[in-house]
């Protein structure tokens, strides 16, 4: 927890926290016997912390993290964010998924402010807010753009900030920058660590690679085959800010293989 | 850019008239009689001679044609709604939409001018049954194919129905939406003529019957050419409206 502990969470501690006790989930097949797709996970996790879940394709990864959003309802067991029960969609979280799933008839800013929008909130600083993220993401000048006039990288920025203009206590990301080619992926990975450090907010995190949860987390949980169990927790002490250079170091590559030997691609 | 000019204006521009020419010679050598085949020539003076006549009737068959293609959007697009949103409407009466296509549109025009008689209301209602079934299968298409992200997201955001629909589904079924226009527009003007040809009084579609009992074949062709304008003049209306309301459209259609 040493790394964890240079972060500075909100105000209250508790904003942004989290457990999943026994959280099972089975879904219902029409036809054909019931699918368990998560069979038994219980984690927590503390306010402005990087979490990352890591696991082949198809074990549950997305399931539990829409259950952690209130998105799909847990079979069994409990789930607590902020300190209070999850029964549904809340709205201190921010969602990116692996597509950008911009509104292709909006532009960038209008975009980045729909969740204001919608959830009716008046603030007086939204303009700010919405500048210091386009400031933050490097897209202030495409502002007022098409999201189609925009690459895929910025595209996915965008949507970073579009998850974040509301300041949810929690970010939930969907293996986000899995459809981007690697240096574009290692620019985001620098990103999101400079957003997390600014936002304070926490960050659960889809992803396959290995070396993307070790970098970005401070906490790396590796997942079995579905149905999901923990198979492995990996704790990351690598310094904030962490600096591209780590990923060389003798300390990560010994975790890329811890990680590896959990997943069973090393035997 | 200038490129584009010689593609899309002279190379056009030039076959057309290497058709009409040929046509014309084609008459001149096979001394075709004026009934058969009018020359271009004839067809030109007859436009000119008769444009009162082709556009009074012209403008009443475009208001027929307008009306019928609003009629299907109208009524289309709700019908598309509900058939998307409920399942037991979509059960009911998705096959009776599919049967109702199976039945041939002119045949049935016949019936629907003993129901609505010979005036404007018998046109609308045939240009109405054959084009309000692009509008709602396209509409419906559209409305399903929602991103599911999109989707997620406005529901993580806690959004209404209603917000859903208006804010994301609506907006993202456009495209769709106006591709099933695009159908129905030019469906609607098949409609109106039809109706004309059955019982129609007014319109180019019975200028161009009554000029054929009075074996008068340049005006029948020039009733064709008013016809055709019309048909190109009302899809680049719905085109325009396209890129007025979806300028943000424009990555899928170019
Ligand atoms: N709504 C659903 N109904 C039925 N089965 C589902 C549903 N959602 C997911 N599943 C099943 O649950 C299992 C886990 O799916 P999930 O999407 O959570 O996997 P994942 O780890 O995110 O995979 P990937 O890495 O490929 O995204 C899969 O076998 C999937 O088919
Ligand atoms: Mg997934």
């Amino acid at each position: 927890m040493s790394a964890a502990s240079s972060h500075t969470g909100p105000e209250d501690p508790g904003l942004g926290s989290g457990t999943l006790q026994n959280v099972k989930k089975v879904f219902g097949m029409e036809g054909a016997s019931d699918l368990v797709a998560v069979k038994d996970i219980s984690f927590s996790f503390s306010s402005g912390e990087v979490i990352s879940l890591l696991g082949p394709s198809g074990c549950g990864k997305t399931t539990v993290l829409k259950m952690i959003g209130g998105l799909i309802e847990a079979t069994s067991g409990e789930i607590t964010v902020s300190n209070s029960l999850v029964r549904g969609p809340y709205e201190n979280v921010g969602m990116v998924f692996q597509t950008p799933t911009l509104m292709p008839w909006r532009s960038v800013i209008s975009n980045i402010k729909f969740p204001l929008e919608v959830l009716g909130k008046q603030l007086t600083d939204i303009d700010d807010k919405a500048i210091s993220l386009l400031k933050l993401t490097n897209l202030t000048e495409f502002k007022n753009a098409w999201p189609h006039e925009l690459s895929g990288g910025m595209q996915q920025r965008a949507a970073l900030c579009r998850a974040l203009i509301h300041s949810p206590e929690i970010l939930l990301m969907d293996e986000p920058f899995g459809a981007l080619d690697e240096l574009t992926r290692m620019e985001m990975n620098d990103l999101l660590l400079k957003v997390n450090y600014q936002e304070k907010n926490t960050v659960i995190f889809v992803t396959h690679s290995i070396s993307e949860a070790i970098y970005l987390s401070d906490k790396v949980h590796v997942f079995s085959k579905r149905p999901a169990e923990i198979r492995k927790t990996i704790n990351i002490n690598l310094p904030h800010p962490r600096n591209p250079t780590d990923r060389y170091t003798d300390y990560f590559k010994q975790l890329e293989l811890d990680a590896g030997e959990a997943l069973g691609v090393i035997r | 850019m200038n490129g584009d000019i010689i593609k899309k204006i002279i190379y056009p521009t030039v076959g057309f008239i290497i058709t009409i020419f040929l046509w014309d010679r084609y008459v001149v050598i096979f001394d075709l009689s004026e009934v058969v085949l009018p020359r271009p020539g004839i067809i030109f003076e007859s436009i000119l001679s008769e444009y009162p006549a082709l556009l009074s009737e012209g403008f009443e068959t475009l208001l027929a044609c307008v009306y019928g293609f609003i009629l299907s959007i109208v009524i289309g697009i709700p019908m598309a709604v509900l058939m998307t949103d409920s399942k037991p409407l979509n059960l009911m009466f998705y096959p009776l939409l599919i049967a109702t296509q199976s039945v041939p549109k002119v045949a049935i025009a016949p019936i629907l001018l003993v129901w609505f008689g010979t005036g404007i209301e018998s046109k609308l209602a045939i240009a109405f049954f054959i084009s309000f079934f692009p509008m709602i299968v396209d509409t419906a298409t559209g409305l399903r194919s929602t991103p599911k992200e999109l989707l997620e997201l406005a529901r993580s955001l806690k959004c209404s129905y209603f917000q859903i629909f208006v804010k994301i589904r609506f907006p993202s079924a456009l495209p769709h939406i106006f591709s099933g226009a695009k159908v129905a527009i030019t469906l609607a003007v098949i409609g109106v003529v039809i109706g004309e040809f059955v019982g129609g009084s007014d319109g180019l579609g019975s200028l161009l019957m009554v000029a054929n009992s009075q074996i008068n074949a340049p005006l029948a062709w020039a009733a064709l050419v008013f016809l055709s304008f019309l048909g190109i003049f009302l899809y680049v209306l719905v085109v325009l409206a396209e890129n007025l309301l979806i300028p943000w459209n424009n990555t899928y259609s170019k």
